[in-house]
């Protein structure tokens, strides 16, 4: 109606004048009419939409020369330039192309999906097709080196180990570091710290989301992005969008990996003859004569005689080669109201360490029914069954004591077949490894289903309501069974003990959320999302200990022989208002307003909600008139936005001040009570401001595309679990302190550099380089919080995960003794604390990754890259394994060592006496001796594939069919001389600040990750 | 634009429908289970309560007292070996090199702050509870002393001695009177010892004479003596002595100190346990941890020199605490056998220490006579009534009847964590030529260095390390 009165008043307006007009029919490439395309007449307020049939009629305009811009959702743009004279009527049909730069491709964005085009923020989206040539564990490994600024450090080769996520550095010291994921709408339960570190690993939370059930994975990066999600945006939001079926036949597809897992890298170590002349070296050196006594060196079930009778390969003995497989069975089909998904997978994934694997069974239904023409149902759930069939690791033993304390002259049996006992007293490293991995039980299985159910109703056509809720729940049982041979020599008890801990979490919000579309004119309109949504998650669980268990616990029932123990229940809620705005006028000009106002029980009454907000714009400048003369140009999108998230991941309790009433401690047989937590009720939100500028640009018909992106992230009121005084009278303390600051650039690129018929050739690649630094500790030192283990510490001026360490200088060539340096930079021989400056940072200077993809016929060859540049590795195996020497194996580099007055050496003498070296204790050996450069260029990813030509796989009754061999690990550059450059070391302690401070990059004795070798095969039917 | 405000009044409407049902004020509040712990605004409400709180501290006090504090204090002495499982935290503390990250030291500096903060936080209920007539102030009184028994205990180990420097202006240790979670450094060493004099004092005018196993007047007496004897004052320390010795204490026969039920005639004050699984476990552990030798390898032995004192005169029915282990072999190892016990109750404040302080201060009196008839007690158990020992003490004056009096002590309290206390005092007031194994007993790694966490605020000041080997 109002374009028939805005022709009238045109017409009006040009009463008088001759009549000239415009027409024509717009198609696309198949001459479909293209319904409710734009013609726009540039520089006037002319222009016309076309009617059903595509055709459009523009009149009322003068003679002259126009500039004409045809434009349709999904199709380029077309321009045309046109001298209308006096009286003509021009007929100008066209056929619009669809636009290879996908401007108009659907993303999620939070709350509703925007376009390519309208997205004022920083979201990067990964596909499918990247995922089903990865054989991962867990789904986000796939994402590595794939998406500018999303860094992803992959666990240990132990079968579920953790990734570390982070995106744009780390903002946050004691709350979490990991992103928010949100699968189908609902934030996921994910808690690393599920059973601590036990057997040194943490939890994975994400390995039982079936990644070949992922349609797509959004990444918001910038707070535009992430306000809609407020509280919890601040460490970005990864959205994960599962498979659902379109209409069409029935589509089933079936795919197969099988292959074999070994090792990325060897441990290398000295063998029998070496270490014990190393033993020798440093008894004589300690002025000591005649043999060793192994009592010195804290082995006392051996004699030094005894020593030269083995010499046992422990690698052999706790490695194997692991078998794979994988199948995963697809159905898909689509009627007229109803479509349905439906997959099974399998997944048997033995690790190279004998005795340990995850083994998965899944399944997922996605329902979609349009239950009348306003209303449409979806309905949504899965199902994981996973057991990780676990083996001690890292500090733990198992693949930790190859590398320590499982020494080549020890046997593995005694000659009575009774195994071997290390026996010395340092408790981690007493236990045959062998022994342990055959007699002690141990299997974490978790269950987990996440379901949805949303109703869409469409209102009128433009205002539509969606009432959605969501449930995700996960029980997870970690069952140990200790027979009695194996507690006997441990020494702890005489009988069998079997363990149970249980944990269970139910997860669930639901939403209501209002979407309204105004269209203000042809060229303006507004988008409108309001809505409210609520969550609440409660775990709980106990824990079992059973004296004379025949084999695991079966149940978690109690009994008269077993100690049941409540765990303490973990709750929170959480409720917030959220609403966005979008503007877009004339396609090109996009302004974006958000904001989220949250509620959380985490903190007080006094500062329960929080307001993030968040503005952003958007200006696709190549559809300006003044760059149409860079025909060259295909893109050219400038972004910015501002605004500010937070962060309220940490303890649900730390609020809370506690007394327990104990009625097991006594004194004198009376009850006791005490203070167990100090309460902070002022605890706040941890909140990040932050600006983001971006430019997206494409070149040469799109052949070559990018994105850079700058941003500026500053976090105050940061969560920090403080080291408190013991004085206090307790450990540790929840407050908000501090600042820290993130900046940096994202850099990706997208080449096609040869598209022929037969062969191609494409390149992606990107690059993320952040700026990261701690402004302030508040009115703490760098003892506020430790990363574990005396490695990093929060120093103001320097990146979080800061190593802080006793500067070594050199190895005295008189003495053979190492010099160190105080803070003033003088040469002392004695180690101190007081000395520790900071040296190095667990955080990288740069991220990122580039694809190449080759086709050639009906071959293909992909190969993925990804590569770290700075940042230090801390290995912190070494101040044992080349420190003062004791019951530890030690490694080929201390060969350059000092042996007599004059050597210039690496390392200095061997002792066994830690005050040789200055040192209170051989732990103390913290020196950035054992700091080295973190870089790395590792290919992560091989595929060779080829698809069947398509009359083959007709006559096999499939509609497509593909094999391939992948293999994931093959190399890596790096000068680092330990065993593996990728670290995410399991979380100590608080996993929080453990997982923020130090996993990423401090080793100790961990498994390196696993190469693999695999088949694939993929059929659709 | 009527349609767009119509359906964003819809809309309005709409989300305000769903907030309504789904949201309120209160809506968000959890309460945490109550097996996690209660509500400190609930937790006390009565004396019962405060009783229970006050059996915390006993309790977090006995913990500390299990041989954590004594097992430190000895490997800085010189009665025990450098450890034998090559443990790096404890060779450190032999090695007198104790450093910010010392795990055995650290974990013990935060003990005696458990007991304190809990006390504190009575302080803060004793207007607001009910009492019956005495018991409140009982309850004070019990609290003071405890406070007073951590602070003193932590100044001996983390501070330089009283008499280090003239008039004690040296760095103490961190005093905590409040249950806050405030900045507070370091005070001088002097004005520790007024607060626990002060705590001490307190204790004395509040507490019953008689409290069972509990602190009572005679135990607050039996500390501040042993207070003012650490700190050289020994005219103040004579008279509390006079008045515990005089309070009806006797000795026993048994020389089983940690066996209560053998000893309680001459126990003052001392730790108690009982059968359950959880004294069994905590109390005692710190020793047996270290000493025990009936069912495993001990991690720490006797010094050979400790070991010919105690073994040297089979006469001596103390001699029956000694023995080896792969005896005759290079890997011999010296242990007492006092340890080997399952169940402990560690004595703190008994009448054979407050003899042997009193025949001390009476022999640097030179009160001779009085001195001898002190330590004859002693003497006469351990080696008999008509042992040459015993006979030939009445000829020894002067610095020999020191000597004797402070080498009985070493013997009948060994491994109690007493040996490092007496060098100290030694050498703070009579001979500042003392040496222990070697190292001067004021260098600076004699005294435990602080954990890297007492410097979480700013301003705090560690201890120097080092400068004893």
């Amino acid at each position: 109606m109002r374009t028939i009165l805005l022709l009238i008043f045109i017409f009006l307006l040009n009463l008088g004048s001759q009549a000239q007009t415009i027409k024509g029919k717009l198609t696309d490439s198949k001459s479909e009419p293209l319904i409710g395309a734009t013609v726009i007449v540039e520089g006037t307020k002319s222009g016309a939409q076309t009617d059903l049939n595509g055709d459009y009629v523009i009149s009322g305009l003068n003679a002259g020369k126009y500039r004409l811009r045809f434009q349709y959702v999904g199709m380029k743009n077309e321009f045309k330039n046109i001298e209308l004279t006096a009286g003509q009527n021009l007929v100008l049909n066209l056929s619009l192309k669809v636009d290879e730069n996908q401007l108009d491709e659907a993303v999620v964005v939070g709350y509703g999906t925007q376009t390519k085009r309208e997205i004022t923020s920083s979201i990067s989206k990964i596909g499918q097709k990247e995922f089903n040539d990865l054989p991962v564990q867990s789904f986000e490994q796939a994402l590595q080196g794939k998406l500018a600024g999303v860094s992803v450090t992959q666990g240990s080769g132990l079968a579920g180990s953790p990734s570390i996520v982070r995106i744009r550095g780390i903002s946050s010291i004691s709350a979490g570091g990991d992103p928010l994921y949100v699968i189908d709408g609902i934030p996921m339960t994910q808690d690393y710290g599920a059973f601590g570190n036990a057997g040194g690993a943490n939890f994975n939370p994400l390995a039982t989301i079936n990644p070949n059930d992922i349609e797509s994975i959004e990444v918001l990066k910038d707070a535009a992005a992430t306000a809609i999600y407020g509280s919890r945006g601040a460490n970005g939001v990864i959205l994960i969008t599962t498979k659902r079926a379109g209409k069409g036949k029935t589509r089933i597809t079936y795919n197969a990996q099988m292959g074999f897992s070994t090792p990325s890298a060897r441990p290398r170590l000295v063998g029998r003859d070496e270490l014990l002349n190393l033993m020798e070296e440093a008894w004589i050196n300690d002025g000591n004569t005649g043999k060793p006594d192994f009592n010195k060196f804290g082995i006392n079930n051996m004699t030094w005689d005894e020593a030269r009778n083995n010499n046992t390969d422990w690698y052999n003995e706790l490695t194997q080669v692991g078998v794979k497989h994988q199948h995963d069975l697809t159905l898909s089909k689509g009627w007229d109201k109803l479509s349905l998904y439906s997959s099974f997978s399998y997944n048997k994934n033995e690790t190279f360490i004998r005795g340990n694997s995850y083994d998965k069974i899944s399944g997922r239904i996605n329902l979609d029914y349009q239950i009348s023409k306003k209303l449409k149902m979806q309905v949504g759930t899965s199902f994981t069954h996973a057991d990780n069939i676990r083996v001690n690791s890292g500090w733990s033993g198992g693949y930790g004591l190859l590398m320590s304390s499982a020494l080549p002259f020890y046997p593995v049996r005694n000659p009575d077949g009774t195994y071997f006992l290390f026996n010395n007293s340092d408790a981690g490293f007493r236990t045959n490894p062998v022994m342990m991995r055959d007699l002690f039980k141990w299997v974490t299985n978790e269950q987990r289903t996440i379901a949805n159910m949303a109703f869409d109703y469409s209102i009128t056509d433009n205002l539509k309501v969606r009432v959605q809720g969501n449930y995700d729940y996960q029980n997870i049982s970690d069952d140990q069974f200790l027979p009695q041979e194996l507690t006997r020599t441990m020494g702890s008890d005489t009988a069998s003990i079997g363990v149970k801990n249980f944990r269970y979490t139910n997860n669930y919000n639901y939403l209501a959320q209002l979407s309204y579309e105004y269209k203000i004119n042809k060229l303006n309109k507004l988008d409108f999302v309001g809505g409210f949504e609520r969550q609440q998650a409660l775990t709980q669980g106990f824990n079992i200990v059973e004296r004379n268990a025949s084999g695991f616990l079966t149940n978690g029932r109690k009994t008269d022989n077993n100690l049941k123990l409540y765990i303490v229940p973990s709750e929170w809620k959480f409720e917030r208002f959220f609403g966005r705005i979008n503007f877009n006028s004339r396609y090109k000009y996009f302004l974006n307003f958000a904001f989220s106002y949250d509620g959380s029980s985490r903190f007080g009454d006094n500062n329960r909600y929080g307001f993030f907000p968040s503005v952003s714009a958007g200006w696709l400048m190549n559809e300006e008139r003044f760059l149409e003369n860079f025909r060259q140009l295909s893109l050219l999108k400038l972004r910015a936005s501002y605004g500010r998230s937070g962060n309220s991941d940490f303890d649900p309790n730390a609020r809370f001040g506690f007394f327990q009433a104990n009625s097991a401690i006594t004194y004198n047989g009376n009850p006791t009570l005490y203070p167990t937590q100090l309460e902070n009720p002022n605890l706040r939100w941890e909140t990040s401001w932050t600006f983001n500028t971006g430019l997206d640009f494409a070149f040469f018909n799109n052949k070559i595309s990018g994105t850079f992106d700058f941003y500026d992230k500053r976090t105050t009121d940061v969560i920090m679990n403080l080291n408190l005084d013991p004085s206090v009278g307790f450990g540790n303390y929840y407050d908000n302190v501090g600042a820290i600051r993130n900046y940096g650039a994202e850099f990706s690129l997208r080449a096609n550099l040869i598209r022929k018929s037969k062969f191609s050739w494409s390149i992606m690649a990107n690059i993320a380089r952040n700026f990261n630094e701690i402004t302030s500790t508040g009115a703490y030192t760098e003892e506020a919080v430790s990363g574990g283990t005396n490695d990093t510490r929060v120093v103001v001026g320097s990146p979080v995960g800061t190593y802080y360490l006793v500067r070594f200088s050199h190895v005295d060539p008189a003495t053979g003794r190492p010099v160190y340096l105080d803070k003033e930079g003088n040469q002392t021989f004695t180690w101190s604390a007081n000395n520790r400056v900071p040296v190095g940072s667990i955080l990288p200077k740069a991220v990122g990754g580039f694809t190449n993809n080759f086709k050639y016929k009906n071959w293909d060859l992909s190969l993925l890259f990804v590569y770290q540049i700075g940042g230090n590795i801390y290995d912190a195996s070494a101040k044992r394994q080349l420190g003062v020497m004791s019951f530890w194996n030690s490694r080929p580099e201390i060969a350059d060592r000092w042996r007599q007055p004059g050597d210039v050496a690496a390392f200095p003498r061997l002792t066994l006496d830690a005050s040789t070296y200055g040192l209170p204790d051989y732990w103390q050996y913290n020196t950035p001796m054992w700091l080295h450069d973190a870089s790395f260029l590792r290919l992560r990813n091989l595929t060779v594939g080829y698809n069947l030509p398509e009359k083959w796989a007709k006559k096999a009754k499939m509609s497509s069919t593909r094999i391939a061999f992948i293999c994931t690990n093959l190399f890596v550059l790096t000068s680092y001389p330990g065993l593996d450059p990728e670290i995410a070391r399991d979380g100590e302690g608080n996993i929080n600040t453990s997982r923020n401070m130090q996993s990423q990059g401090t080793y100790y004795l961990n498994a390196p990750q696993e190469r693999t070798y695999n088949f694939q095969l993929m059929a659709t039917f | 634009m009527k349609n767009l405000i119509c359906n964003i009044i819809s809309a309005s409407i709409g989300i305000l429908l769903v907030v309504s049902f789904s949201a309120c004020e209160k809506s968000l509040d959890v309460s945490p289970d109550p097996s996690f712990g209660l509500d400190p605004a609930e937790a006390i409400k009565s004396s019962e309560d405060m009783q229970k709180l006050l059996n915390s501290c006993y309790d977090a006090c006995a913990n500390m007292m299990n041989g954590q504090f004594q097992v430190i204090s000895d490997l800085l002495a010189d009665d025990v070996t450098s450890p034998l499982n090559n443990d790096g935290n404890t060779t450190a503390i032999f090695n007198r090199s104790v450093a910010q990250f010392n795990g055995a030291t650290n974990s013990a500096y935060s003990q005696p702050y458990f007991t304190i903060y809990r006390v504190n936080v009575m302080d803060l209920y004793y207007d607001q509870v009910a009492f019956a007539q005495g018991e409140k102030e009982r309850l004070q009184g019990e609290a003071a002393f405890l406070r007073a028994l951590c602070h003193f205990e932590t100044v001996k180990l983390w501070a330089q001695p009283a008499g280090f420097t003239p008039d004690n202006s040296h760095l103490g240790i961190i005093e905590r009177t409040r249950a806050k979670n405030e900045v507070v450094l370091r005070s001088s060493v002097a004005s520790n010892y007024s607060l626990i004099v002060a705590d001490l004092q307190k204790a004395i005018s509040l507490l019953p004479i008689s409290n069972g196993v509990f602190a009572n007047r005679n135990a607050a007496k039996a500390l501040l003596a042993k207070v003012y004897f650490t700190m050289g004052n020994y005219d103040a320390a004579l008279p509390l002595l006079n008045e515990v010795i005089g309070a009806g204490y006797t000795l026993s026969d048994s020389l089983n100190r940690f066996n209560r039920a053998e000893v309680e005639s001459e126990i003052i004050f001392g730790f108690v346990t009982t059968n359950s699984a959880y004294d069994i476990n905590t109390r005692g552990s710190g020793f047996k941890g270290s000493y025990r030798n009936d069912i495993n390898i001990p991690t720490i032995g006797l010094s050979a020199e400790l070991y010919n004192l105690l073994s040297s005169d089979t006469t001596d029915r103390r001699s029956k605490f000694v023995g080896l282990i792969n005896a005759g072999q290079v890997n011999e190892i010296k242990v007492s056998t006092k340890f080997n016990l399952n169940n402990f109750a560690t004595p703190y404040l008994t009448l054979t220490d407050m003899l042997l302080m009193r025949a001390e201060i009476f022999a640097i009196q030179s009160n001779s006579g009085a001195a001898i008839l002190d330590l004859g007690l002693i003497v006469k158990r351990a080696y008999g009534e008509t042992s040459t020992k015993y006979v030939s003490l009445s000829a020894l004056n002067g610095q020999a009847l020191i000597d004797e009096i402070r080498l009985q002590r070493r013997i009948e309290m060994h491994l109690e964590g007493d040996r490092l206390t007496q060098l100290k005092r030694i050498g703070a007031f009579h001979s500042t030529s003392t040496t222990i194994r070697n190292a001067p007993w004021n260098c600076p790694g004699m005294v435990l260095q602080f954990p890297a966490s007492a410097g979480t605020v700013q301003g705090f000041i560690f201890n120097p390390e080092g400068g004893c080997n």
